[in-house]
């Protein structure tokens, strides 16, 4: 319950970008964290091992409700937030959102876990099962290739003015 | 445009959460849930009440008797003695006009509060 409390930033964050809606993130957040309550889990590093559950959860879901669909599409921006924002925080949200949508389903994944999901890289390393080493390489490719477009955005703003 | 600048984009980007009505549902269903394995902290066993509890201050007492009774909860006949009680300081619209006493300020935080018997907080 604490544990939700204090983590429920990230998790809903993490929630949507699986599901894609807020509805769907509810009810992926609600089974895992009642599935873990029942299962009396003490995880070592909790946030890491609920968001790997999370991500788990999502995929079987997603098996179950298109058999037929193939690979994984990654996480998706959508969880970042437009409500509130005025028309110039909105714009750069929105090109925030569409570069990291270029982005290759690996690199975005490693992104919104260490960014959003506010992990360590050893962390995203034990929630993906794959090695540090990996996921920093993967991590660094995908801030590069996000300045990269960017920075077109902003050049390509420059001249339009 | 540096790699550090890019992160100070990507946190700086507020990001969505839970709508309000989901939120107060998952709280009750947790508080359900962990008081059905006797978390500690806990004095009595689950009650409906208990977690159903934790949506009434919010005026979301439908969705905390569903999600409660979905999670475990199976008794109404106790009132919350003892119970945890969660009480919103949001300044999201739905609970300012919602809570009693109505919110003011407004720090966005659940915060969890055990109560006694007679209401009183500890």
């Amino acid at each position: 319950m604490r544990f939700y409390l204090e983590h429920r930033r990230a998790l809903a964050a993490y929630a949507i970008a699986l599901t894609g809606g807020a509805a769907d993130a509810h009810d992926l957040i609600q089974d895992v964290l009642l599935r873990l309550i029942r299962g009396g889990a003490a995880p070592q590093h909790p946030r890491a091992y609920i968001l790997r559950c999370l991500r788990t959860a999502a995929a079987d879901r997603r098996r179950v409700r298109r058999p037929e669909a193939r690979g994984d599409a990654g996480p998706d921006p959508a969880f970042l937030d437009v409500g509130g924002a005025d028309a110039e925080a909105r714009e750069l949200i929105g090109l925030l959102q569409t570069a990291l949508r270029s982005l290759p389903a690996a690199q975005r994944e490693v992104l919104v876990l260490r960014v959003y999901g506010e992990l360590t890289f050893q962390e995203v390393a034990d929630v993906l099962g794959r090695p540090f080493g990996t996921i920093a390489s993967t991590y660094a490719r995908g801030i590069e290739a996000l300045r990269i477009t960017l920075g077109l955005e902003v050049e390509d703003e420059r001249r339009a003015h | 445009m540096n790699a550090e600048r890019i992160e100070g984009l990507l946190r700086g980007v507020p990001t969505r959460g839970l709508a309000a009505e989901h939120e107060a549902a998952l709280i009750a269903a947790l508080c359900a849930a962990a008081a059905a394995r006797g978390a500690r902290g806990w004095r009595r066993p689950v009650r409906l009440w208990t977690a159903a509890a934790a949506c009434t201050c919010v005026g979301l007492l439908s969705a905390g008797l569903t999600a409660a009774w979905h999670a475990g909860a199976s008794r109404f006949d106790e009132p919350f003695p003892a119970a945890v009680a969660v009480r919103a300081h949001l300044d999201a619209p739905l609970f300012a006009a919602r809570a009693d006493p109505p919110v003011r300020g407004g720090f966005a935080e659940w915060r969890v509060l055990d109560v006694k018997p007679n209401g009183g907080n500890e």
